[in-house]
């Protein structure tokens, strides 16, 4: 009889040392999961620079480049001091609750042994907010100067974004506790928050000289179409990560779930992603016939996806995304024809895309249930949540930048420009042995303005 | 100097001067100080360089 009592117990400490070894495995394992998405988000950064140095005239090639390596190093540090506290304290509108384990000074906020995953989970978020940074960057190429771009880049990447975030894409977020708001890859709260904050910039900051010749849209052409679209695809590569670290890996017996807790897996967003990532190719390609627009159209279809990515049928999103594609291309002419000159058309892209993206999860997803206690998901949340957040973007964008306009100190002189950054204020060209740049109006037509 | 145990039993927080919030407060200022330098000295090379650019096309029209 004591024989079994004792093998009883030690079968009962052997089960309790076995669940305690799981669950540091399952937490090791999320760290781990955490850690690499963030990897993945780098290339997005890579993919970036390369885009956007194509994008840019060789005399521009490396104060683009520059410009985008800078943005991703001021707001990290930024998001370390603010972005955190932002998110965590923000959810119920404007008036923050204390969360004194987020401020930059707090325990929480460095190496600590109980309690993994704090760091990875802001080295995502962090990595989130250098992709608004970015999205911005690639637009306001060739004439802002690099101080006014890196205040803009810090606001939009450690305050705007995350503010929105804390509202949309936390558990207590008011939008949803009160909207029902559903995004689960983020399309609004990074890609149209970032979008609309964009077009509030490039009222202010105007068109590249010569864009626009008797209000008539010329061709800026890329000096390497090529490193473009390279540079966009390495951007898709990392949207993996970016959209693996929207999934929130539990540990215990709960499994994947949404940002919001709904049950979801990473099988959902894989079939929606790629349907998504192709749709938009084919939309962008049909409607404009141009390289450049279809690769644009991979993160297109990507981003009109995404805030319901968990929930979609796959035929669907590719529907949604071919869709999108062809109406974002109408939406990149019709700001064109309004002078807003968006080199890279990131308005359209992210802006309207993202925008689309909530209005499609309310459209198709209408009713269905958000996690218990939650208002479900309705067209009308989605709609009045894709304004504000429209609104959450332009305001703070369009404000800063007009107060740097107004300071002088927005835009480079226009013989800088003439000239162009890299020799002016870089001194250095990016192609030394190369020749001289394109001094010439590009023979290539304006695919916008022809179709 | 700035360690915040001398042992790793019941250990949490580990990083250096985690147990001296004062250091961290200011290790945090540090940190917005340097990066708001860094944006105004951007801004001051950036005034330098445009204006020795628009010096030097002033000189060469007056050149003969």
């Amino acid at each position: 009889m004591s024989t079994e009592t004792l093998s009883l117990e030690s079968l009962d400490a052997a089960l309790k040392a076995q669940q305690a070894l799981v669950e540091m495995h399952q937490t090791m394992n999320m760290e781990v999961y955490y850690w690499w998405c963030t990897a993945l988000m780098l290339m997005i950064h890579a993919g970036f620079l390369a885009y956007e140095m194509g994008a840019s005239r060789s005399k521009n090639a490396l104060a683009a480049g520059i410009k985008n390596i800078l943005a991703l190093a001021m707001i990290i540090p930024a998001f370390y001091l603010v972005g955190w506290w932002i998110y965590l304290s923000f959810p119920a509108g404007i008036i923050p609750s204390s969360v004194a384990d987020a401020l930059p000074w707090s325990q929480s906020m460095g190496p600590k042994l109980d309690e993994m995953g704090t760091g990875v989970f802001w080295a995502a978020f962090a990595l989130f907010g250098a992709t608004t940074g970015s999205i911005l960057s690639g637009a306001v190429i060739e004439r802002i100067r690099v101080s006014a771009f890196l205040i803009l880049t810090v606001l939009v990447g450690s305050v705007i974004w995350i503010l929105a975030a804390s509202w949309g894409w936390h558990p207590e977020g008011w939008l949803l506790t009160k909207l029902g708001y559903h995004d689960v890859g983020a399309a609004g709260v990074v890609h149209a928050v970032a979008g609309f904050f964009t077009l509030g910039v490039l009222i202010n900051l105007g068109a590249r000289k010569g864009k626009f010749i008797q209000g008539i849209a010329q061709t800026i052409a890329p000096h390497s179409l090529p490193m473009t679209l390279i540079g966009l695809m390495m951007i898709i590569f990392g949207f993996f990560g970016f959209l693996g670290g929207c999934i929130i890996f539990n540990t215990g017996d709960t499994g994947w779930t949404t940002i919001y807790g709904t049950p979801t897996n990473l099988s959902a967003f894989a079939f929606n992603t790629l349907m998504g990532f192709a749709g938009g190719i084919l939309g962008c390609y049909f409607a404009t016939r141009d390289p450049f627009w279809a690769m644009s159209g991979g993160l297109v279809g990507i981003i009109s996806v995404a805030a319901g990515l968990d929930l979609y049928d796959p035929a669907l999103a590719f529907v949604l995304a071919v869709g999108s594609g062809i109406a974002t291309v109408k939406c990149a002419q019709f700001l064109e024809r309004r002078g807003i000159d968006d080199a890279v058309g990131a308005v359209s892209v992210h802006g309207f895309a993202g925008f689309l993206s909530l209005l499609f999860v309310g459209v198709f997803a209408a009713g269905t249930p958000n996690a218990e206690g939650l208002p479900s998901i309705s067209f009308t949340g989605q709609a009045l949540s894709a304004v504000l957040i429209a609104i959450v973007g332009f305001v703070p964008g369009y404000l800063v930048s007009y107060a740097l306009k107004k300071l002088n100190v927005l835009r480079v002189p226009d013989a800088v420009e003439d000239l162009g950054i890299d020799e002016v204020e870089l001194l250095s060209k990016p192609y030394p042995e190369a020749n001289v740049p394109a001094t010439v109006q590009s023979e290539v037509p304006n695919k916008l303005a022809n179709v | 100097m700035g360690t915040s145990f001398v042992n790793w039993k019941e250990v949490a927080a580990y990083f250096v001067f985690a147990d001296q919030p004062a250091v961290l407060v200011l290790l945090a200022a540090l940190v917005a100080v340097i990066c708001i330098f860094l944006i105004l000295s951007i801004k001051a090379h950036e005034d330098k360089a445009f204006a020795d650019y628009a010096k030097k096309g002033a000189d060469k029209q007056q050149a003969p």
